[in-house]
Parts: C-alpha cells; sequence; structure tokens
C-alpha cells in the first residue's frame, strides 16, 4: 500500500486527518488521473455502503433441509430413513475401495492431493450468483397479519430483497427501507420491492415516512400514478376494484406524474404539498379528496394504536370550496382528542388545555376535525356528517367576534381549550411544548350544539374579521386561527 | 415524457455518482446524507431552471457543489476544503466515471461473488454492519492493521475484478 492509497483508506473508512487532506489535495490537483482512479474507488465505496451487499441463502430452503435432516434421527418418524441412508452411503463405498484399493491410493499422491484440496476449499468459498441477494429492508414490525396460503408468510425481522413480493391479507406491517425510508402497509394489499428506492403498490394503503432519506428519493408507483418523495410522510391508497389511487401528502411535499398521459382525461404532474390529497383516476384524472380518516393511514408508533373502541362519529366533512388548483383535505380524528393533538394539517400547532389542568373532560378522546388554519382568510362553509347523535363543540378563537349563525345555534360554555403555536410563516420562531398548559400562544372559547339525529350540519364561514387599532380599522388579522370541530357521541 | 417525471429519471440514473461526488468532498458520511436530501430538493425546486437539452450530471454536480459551499463555515472548520484545481479535477473525473458507473454496478454483483470467505467476512462487517476498523479487529480477534490490510485487499479485489470487466468492454 503506497502513501496516497494508505489516505484514501483512511478516508473512505472516516480516519482521516486535517494534515492529510493538504496532501490529498496536492495529489488530486496534480494529476486528472489521479482524480479519476480517486472518484472510481469513492463511487465503490458508496455503492458498497448503499447497497449493504451481503449474501442471503434462501430461507425456506434452510429450515426445509434443517428438517429433513433432523428427521433422520427422530426413530419414531424415520427409523427406517436412517439405516437406508447408511446403507446406501457406507457399503458402495466400501466396496469400491476393496475392489480396487491398489489404484485408489497409488493415483493419488499427496501434493496432487493437496492441490485439488486446496483448489476445492478455494471454489466453496466463492459463492453463485443466485445467491447474492440485494437486500432493500427489513420488517421491523406488524400487527395482526394474516397471509394466503398460498403466498409467503413474513416475520418481524426478515429481510426483503429486490424482486420480493408482500401479498397482505389484513393486519399491519412496517418495513424500515435500507434507503431510511419507512413504510407501513395496510391489508389487503399487494407491495412489490423493487429496491431500497422504489416499490410498486399493487392494491391496499401505504403510509410512508421518507424525511431522512439515505440518499436519493423514494418513488412509490401504482397502476396509475407514479408518487416521487421530495422529503416528506405522506399516503398512498391503491383501489384496483375502481381503478383510482389516492395521494394524501401530511408532511413535505410530493410529485405525482401520471402514468397513461394519452388520454384525454389526464391531469399534467403536479407538486402535491403538505395539507393536500388528490385522487387519480386510471386515465391520469385527477380530483379533490375531500376527507380522509386519520387511522386509515398509520405510521411510525401509530401502527400499533388499538382498534377503535366505539364506532366514529364524524364519518365525512365537505366544503363549498370551488379552486380546483386547492386540493386541501380535511383529516378525521376517531376517539383521539387529547393533550397534543395536532389541530391542523398546515400547521404543527396542536391543542392543549390552558393550564395544567388539561382540556375539558368532556372533550377528552372525542373525534375532531384537522382543517386548514389558512382557511381563516377566506372560511368556506363546512358540513359535518355525523353517524349518531352528538354533542357537536365548536373552539373558536377568542379574538374573533362570534358571527350570528354561531350565537344562534351553538350554546357558549365557560370553559376554554388552548392553543400551542409551531412556526408558520407569520411566527417562525414558535416551537410547539409538551403537555397542558406549557407554551399556549392564543385562546379558545368552546360552543356546543346538541345534535339530536344522525345526518348532516353545517357550519357556516367567519366573516372577514376587523380589528381596530390606533382608531384606525383593519380588515383582518392573519395572526388568528381557525376554529376547530369536535364531536361526542351523546349516551 | 414529463417534466418532473424525467427529472426523476434522470436523478435515479445518476444519484450514486452525485452521492460518490458529495462524499469525496465532504467525507463525513452520516451528513453526506442530509446533504445529498438537500440536493435533490434544490434539483426539484430548480426544474425550471434546467434545461432539457443539456447533459444532467454536470449540473447536478453543481447544485451539490453549491450545497456544500452554503456549508462552508463548518466545511473550512474541518479543513476539508480542495484547491480549485483539485476541484477541477474531482469534478471532471466524476463526469467521466459516471459513464462507466452502470457497467461498474453490474460488475460488482460478479465480482463480488469471486471474494474469498475472508474477504466476504470483513466485507459484511464494514459495509453491512457498518462499523469501523477497531470495532472489526475486537469482533474477529485481530489487529487494527489486520483489518486495515483487510479492507484494503477487498477493495482492491473488487477494483482490479472490475477494471478488468470494464476492459474487456473496451472502457478505460
Amino acid at each position: 500500500m503506497n502513501r496516497w492509497e494508505d489516505l484514501l483508506n483512511d478516508y473512505m473508512d472516516g480516519l482521516h486527518v486535517p494534515e492529510s487532506h493538504d496532501e490529498l489535495d496536492r495529489w488530486l490537483a496534480e494529476d486528472p488521473d489521479h482524480a479519476r482512479q480517486y472518484a472510481i474507488r469513492m463511487l465503490l465505496h458508496c455503492e458498497l455502503l448503499r447497497c449493504r451487499w451481503s449474501i442471503e441463502s434462501p430461507r425456506n430452503e434452510a429450515i426445509h433441509q434443517r428438517t429433513f435432516w433432523w428427521s433422520l434421527f427422530d426413530l419414531k418418524k424415520a427409523r427406517y430413513g436412517v439405516v437406508t441412508v447408511i446403507a446406501l452411503t457406507i457399503f458402495p463405498l466400501l466396496a469400491w475401495f476393496l475392489w480396487d484399493q491398489e489404484r485408489f491410493l497409488a493415483e493419488a499422491p499427496p501434493d496432487v492431493k493437496q492441490k485439488e484440496m486446496e483448489q476445492i476449499a478455494v471454489e466453496k468459498s466463492r459463492v453463485s450468483l443466485q445467491e447474492i441477494r440485494v437486500p432493500a429492508g427489513r420488517i421491523s414490525q406488524s400487527v395482526n397479519v394474516q397471509w394466503p396460503l398460498t403466498e409467503q408468510r413474513w416475520s418481524v425481522g426478515d429481510i426483503l430483497n429486490e424482486k420480493d413480493v408482500i401479498h397482505l391479507v389484513s393486519g399491519r406491517m412496517e418495513v424500515q427501507f435500507n434507503s431510511g425510508a419507512l413504510m407501513t402497509l395496510v391489508g389487503p394489499a399487494v407491495l412489490e420491492i423493487r429496491s431500497a428506492y422504489l416499490v410498486q403498490l399493487q392494491s391496499g394503503i401505504a403510509t410512508t415516512r421518507a424525511e431522512n432519506l439515505k440518499s436519493g428519493l423514494f418513488r412509490i408507483m401504482t397502476p396509475w400514478t407514479e408518487v416521487v418523495d421530495l422529503g416528506t410522510e405522506f399516503g398512498v391508497r391503491v383501489d384496483p376494484k375502481n381503478e383510482e389511487a389516492d395521494v394524501v401528502v401530511f408532511e413535505g411535499a410530493v410529485g405525482l406524474v401520471p402514468i397513461d398521459q394519452s388520454s384525454e382525461e389526464f391531469t399534467p404532474s403536479r407538486i402535491l404539498q403538505k395539507g393536500e390529497a388528490v385522487r387519480v383516476s386510471k386515465h391520469g384524472r385527477m380530483e379533490r379528496v375531500v376527507s380522509i380518516e386519520n387511522s386509515a393511514y398509520p405510521i411510525g408508533d401509530n401502527i400499533l394504536s388499538p382498534s377503535l373502541k366505539r364506532d366514529a362519529v364524524i364519518t365525512r366533512v365537505t366544503d363549498d370550496r370551488r379552486d380546483p388548483s386547492s386540493p386541501k383535505y380535511y383529516r378525521i380524528y376517531h376517539a383521539a382528542l387529547d393533550e397534543d393533538s395536532r389541530a391542523y394539517v398546515d400547521r404543527t400547532h396542536e391543542w392543549n388545555g390552558i393550564t395544567e389542568e388539561g382540556i375539558p373532560y368532556y372533550l377528552r378522546g372525542a373525534d375532531y376535525v384537522a382543517g386548514f388554519n389558512d382557511d381563516k382568510m377566506n372560511c368556506p362553509e363546512v358540513t359535518i356528517e355525523l353517524s349518531r347523535p352528538a354533542m357537536l363543540y365548536l373552539l373558536l378563537d377568542d379574538r374573533y367576534p362570534p358571527p350570528d349563525w354561531l350565537t344562534k345555534s351553538f350554546e357558549k360554555l365557560d370553559e376554554k381549550i388552548g392553543l400551542d403555536q409551531g412556526p408558520s410563516n407569520f411566527h417562525q420562531s414558535y416551537q410547539t411544548g409538551h403537555g397542558p398548559g406549557v407554551s399556549i400562544d392564543t385562546i379558545h372559547s368552546i360552543w356546543r350544539r346538541r345534535v339530536e339525529s344522525p345526518g348532516t350540519v353545517t357550519i357556516g364561514a367567519l366573516p372577514r374579521a376587523t380589528i381596530e387599532l390606533d382608531g384606525k380599522t383593519f380588515k383582518e388579522s392573519t395572526s388568528w386561527s381557525m376554529y376547530g370541530i369536535v364531536a361526542q357521541p351523546l349516551e | 415524457m414529463d417534466r418532473h417525471q424525467e427529472l426523476a429519471r434522470l436523478w435515479t440514473r445518476n444519484l450514486s455518482v452525485v452521492e460518490a461526488y458529495l462524499f469525496s468532498l465532504w467525507g463525513r458520511g452520516e451528513e453526506v446524507e442530509e446533504l445529498l436530501q438537500e440536493t435533490i430538493t434544490q434539483i426539484f425546486q430548480q426544474i425550471d431552471k434546467y434545461d432539457f437539452d443539456r447533459p444532467f450530471l454536470p449540473w447536478a454536480l453543481g447544485v451539490a457543489r453549491n450545497v456544500v459551499f452554503r456549508h462552508r463555515r463548518d466545511f473550512a472548520r474541518h479543513r476539508q476544503v480542495y484547491s480549485q484545481k483539485a476541484l477541477e479535477n474531482l469534478t471532471r473525473a466524476f463526469e467521466e466515471v459516471s459513464e462507466t458507473e452502470e457497467i461498474l454496478r453490474r460488475s460488482l454483483r460478479e465480482c463480488f461473488a469471486r471474494l474469498t470467505v475472508k474477504s466476504r467476512q470483513i466485507c459484511r462487517l464494514r459495509y453491512e454492519q457498518n462499523l469501523g476498523r477497531e470495532e472489526i479487529a475486537k469482533r474477529q480477534g485481530i489487529s487494527v492493521n489486520a483489518v486495515k490490510i483487510g479492507l484494503y485487499r477487498l477493495r482492491e479485489q473488487l477494483r482490479t475484478c472490475i477494471k478488468r470487466r470494464l476492459q474487456s468492454r473496451g472502457l478505460p
């Protein structure tokens, strides 16, 4: 190993020191061919790091082999098998040796035998290409999973290699990809692993968190659209029966590229931002998804959430928004309102009690809707679909003058709830705290309305608010917050 | 083909080269991942600036270089600053080797199969488990210097094998 090879190897093993960097720099500047040799070594090193080359024996084959050989020693099951194998192996060898022992001993001089044995040892140490499987990820969690009888069953800890296909009948399964992406698959689902960076979702729901990718970008192909991660958390639902795919963005942004661009209906590819969701048809047409159920897209800790203790109260949310360029969705959380609950889909703000006592008891465990905080600027009329009789609550920023439709049909309660604000364009330094009474930025009053039968309830738009400062009237305040919607079933 | 789709395709094809380029400029693996993520974000944000008639890799390497320069304060602190001439040679070298990258990757699979048991073992510890030299030495019960030589031999075996395959295809 010469000096520069020594330097390069130290560099690749993270042991380079600033003093040796100048030496490396001079060597690279000296000759373009040095830079080329360096580049090839770096490519090779990064490829080994990225793909994590390993050798995997097919798992089932190994289990099968182990079971077969152990069964020979199980006299109850295979006592005749033992006798047969011994007889078939030992007797012919013994007979051959006795018949032709002179030639057997004479034909193999010690040095030749030694060389042959060495050659065999070298050959044995090499592996066939079939044995090398490029790992793409690992199954990290599973909950209540069921598999088809005819397909492979997967367990936590199993390595997923390129070209593996997961057929999940029901339950939830989490995959940690070597690229850094984390995915929860909800059955029934079929997922084909193309690589650590690319999968094909043929059916089912996959929620992916890809914010800390080890390199590149993560992509999900569906039969009708390609979803390109741009550093984000997003959900994809593929419904082969209706030939459509939903794409929902929870954080960051994704690129959407329709597969069939020959159809007259197709919508050109677009970027979807946090809080936006579309449904893509087989012809590439994109339509807004108005509301989604939070539990449909589990990720991280949510994968282990117990099943709902009761049926959902809020089943659907719609509005009178007409802007096709803004596919905003409402996120419905079932039986979930608690401290630090996410309040909006376009902000990280959280609901909290205004003191250490926490949020009022009658709101705990309620269904609630996370809408758009930006709607405060241009508030739509929202319609809530309730599956059963319920107490409907509206959480209104105390700075808003209550509109007529609210005072007429809702009753104001004495208790309040707090909003702990995260960073936004207006308050970039804001950070959310943890627990009740911590980092509360705005106070919301609680209004309630008793709804005696299932059906829809329409909540009016908030009028453009005005504020007065120094005797002047301003049309609106962008620092105010949008209301929240909560529902508890009536006993 | 749609612009985003085309850009995603170009990025996927070239990301190994950009990653290796960032690694060669920055050195510390864990931070390279973040730089690479920032590079891809920049590339997609600047899609309107990219002329699809021009080669992608020089543009992508330029974006990656700018991302590194933006973190220059850290960069200078660790004295990982290359001279202008070294940087020029390095950038040109990565543009050139990109032509062989696909063959390199395919050859790696074949060359990996030809490694000895000992080399594969050390490869697994270094690259699959991401261990350092000292940790490998502890696990194998050998000296750190023996690990250093073992890693050097492993890389040389792979490089020589790949070089032979590239030459058989008439590539330098």
